[in-house]
């Protein structure tokens, strides 16, 4: 009994001081988010994540939602006898699949050390200075730079923000009482795997009282996760899959026209023509 | 009402895909014309990748020809010789074609060619059918058959220069294997390019230049056309990763429906006054792809490789 005692006063000791550390690390901030994964089913069209949290009383709130970005291909156009066509191909590493910021106030009235500590960029320039934009030149790779490194960054930071990945939503965080909310408008091309949804409190200096970052899982479920695993995975069964599929669908439906036809028109219906 | 095509990545309205396969269905009725070459640049206008437009094309046309290729075949209008020999170029060019498809996407320029090859087909299928067909309105038919008629003789007398002849008994003619072979592999790899069946080649070159009669053409395109787009979709399905099945069986829902009310409409309509309207059409659909050519895009960056992966 007595060891028992002694146990229950260590366990209790142990949870008082990790819980302190715990508190200490989000001093002050912290968040749940409503669903907590984002789900890509057939129904997909985008979605909505509502964040509510605590900060510190009066402080702006800034939330950032990042996906790790994965090299990609890009093509330019140029104008060859007439036609516009691609005339040179590059990869871009290292800009993020995803960058969304939503503020309570306006972003530019946090001085620029503040939004440097944060990653939180309006013109998106710091993915400039970060990415890294390399050409084959025959067999070898070679890095652009300058002019001709920043045509590629800008055309794809363009072509992000044309699907909705990257945007700037100022004066979208309800603060309140210490508390605040918001609804993060994740759109349907959103990047496979895990985002970070980082928050941040800055106070009215323009000084960064706190921050936290909670991963929020994006993955393909039902249908779409079944077919598109096995398109990459196994995509011969998936071929074969698929002309099974349109010769009983093609087959059936030619069987219930005749069924419907010969009762309507008393005929057999007639063939697609293809 | 919205759905997540799985492989394209994106959602698309559930409506306006199976309208668009129901509007091109119902011409396909119309004109009992396959609408393959109709439905793909129709897909890529609405925003769907063009390699995934093309390849689930190739998809949906296994669903829609296959019932009227076994149709033809009890029928005894597959001329079986004439369409197995056709089959070994149409594999060989639909499994050419998808490895084209998949090299002209590493380098970016799958769209700009496919685009091209569209131009010029939908020029010269659009632009005979008008002349044609505002020939017979006028009532000069005969004199536009004259040339058609030299070119296939010239042509003919070619292609029995050829080597290995052999005898299509069922189609009561006598021609090289070499050439059903090679149109073979030139409509297999027009199928992985442009998501087509190819009928409006092979038909003609089948009626004309081969002289079969025009029954037994077309029991026997449809039963190449079957196997030709069984192959291209595999071959899709493992070089590009580009074929949706839930794109496809939306379109073959649309295209079906549209079909079956296109071949009834088609009893009440003058067949050159319908020619007309399928010639503008074609050639509407085809001056768009010009304009998307010529005119400086909206951004000189793209995705290399739109579509077919996440």
């Amino acid at each position: 009994m007595k060891l028992f005692k002694k146990g229950a006063a260590l366990i209790c000791a142990l949870l008082l001081v990790f819980g302190f550390a715990g508190s200490a690390l989000a001093a002050g901030v912290d968040f749940s988010m409503t669903p907590g994964t984002v789900d890509v089913g057939m129904d997909f069209a985008g979605t909505q994540v509502k964040v509510t949290g605590t900060a510190p009383e009066g402080s702006n709130v800034i939330i950032k939602a990042t996906a790790p970005g994965h090299p990609q291909g890009l093509a330019r156009d140029g104008k060859v006898s007439g036609l516009w066509m691609t005339v040179e191909t590059a990869t871009v590493k290292g800009a993020p699949g995803m960058y969304q910021v939503w503020t309570s106030g306006s972003i530019n009235d946090i001085p620029a050390a503040a939004q440097k500590e944060m990653g939180v960029d309006p013109e998106f320039s710091a993915i400039m200075n970060t990415a890294e934009v390399t050409t084959k030149d025959g067999e070898k790779t070679v890095t652009l730079t300058g002019d001709r490194a920043e045509v590629y960054l800008k055309g794809l930071i363009d072509i992000y923000k044309e699907k909705g990945l990257y945007t700037i939503n100022e004066g979208t965080v309800q603060v309140n009482n210490g508390s605040f909310e918001a609804v993060l408008d994740i759109p349907a091309s959103v990047p496979r795997g895990e985002l970070s949804i980082s928050v941040y409190a800055v106070d009215q200096d323009g000084t960064v009282l706190a921050d936290i970052t909670k991963p929020l899982m994006v993955q393909d479920v039902g249908l779409v996760a079944t077919l598109g695993h096995m398109a990459h995975e196994n995509p011969v069964a998936y071929g074969i899959t698929a002309v099974v599929i349109a010769l009983a669908t093609g087959l059936t439906a030619a069987n219930l026209f005749k069924i419907i036809f010969a009762k309507i028109f008393k005929d057999e219906g007639v063939s697609a023509g293809h | 009402m919205e759905i997540y095509l799985p492989i394209a990545g994106m959602p698309v309205n559930v409506f306006l895909i199976i309208g668009l396969g129901a509007a091109v269905g119902v011409l396909s009725g119309l004109f009992g014309v396959g609408g393959g070459f109709l439905l793909t640049p129709l897909l890529i206008f609405s925003g769907i990748p063009p390699a995934v437009a093309a390849a689930s094309d190739t998809n949906q046309i296994v669903a829609a020809s296959a019932s009227g290729a076994l149709a033809h075949k009890r029928l005894g209008n597959v001329d079986m010789k004439m369409g197995i020999t056709f089959l070994i170029g149409g594999v060989l060019g639909g499994t050419f074609g998808a490895q084209l498809v998949r090299v002209l996407r590493g380098f970016g320029n799958y769209d700009f060619t496919m685009k091209i090859i569209y131009v010029i087909m939908l020029a010269l299928v659009g632009g005979y059918m008008l002349i044609e067909s505002i020939n017979a309105l006028k009532g000069t038919k005969k004199k536009a058959a004259a040339p058609a008629e030299e070119k296939p003789s010239g042509f003919r007398a070619f292609v029995a220069k050829l080597p290995f002849q052999t005898e299509f008994k069922q189609s009561g003619i006598r021609t090289s294997v070499l050439f059903v072979v090679g149109l073979g592999f030139m409509v297999g790899c027009l199928a992985a390019m442009l998501g087509v069946g190819g009928g409006f080649i092979t038909m003609p070159a089948m009626v004309y230049l081969l002289g079969m009669p025009t029954i037994v053409a077309i029991g026997t395109d449809l039963f190449q056309i079957v196997f030709t787009t069984i192959n291209v979709t595999i071959q899709q399905a493992i070089a590009n990763h580009t074929v949706d099945i839930v794109l496809a069986i939306l379109l073959f829902c649309g295209s079906t429906l549209g079909a079956q009310v296109g071949a009834r409409l088609s009893k009440y309509f003058k067949g050159e006054q319908l020619r007309i309207i399928l010639a503008i059409i074609v050639l509407i659909v085809m001056a768009k792809l010009v304009m998307s050519l010529v005119m400086t895009p909206d951004s000189l960056i793209h995705l290399k490789a739109a579509g077919g992966g996440h």
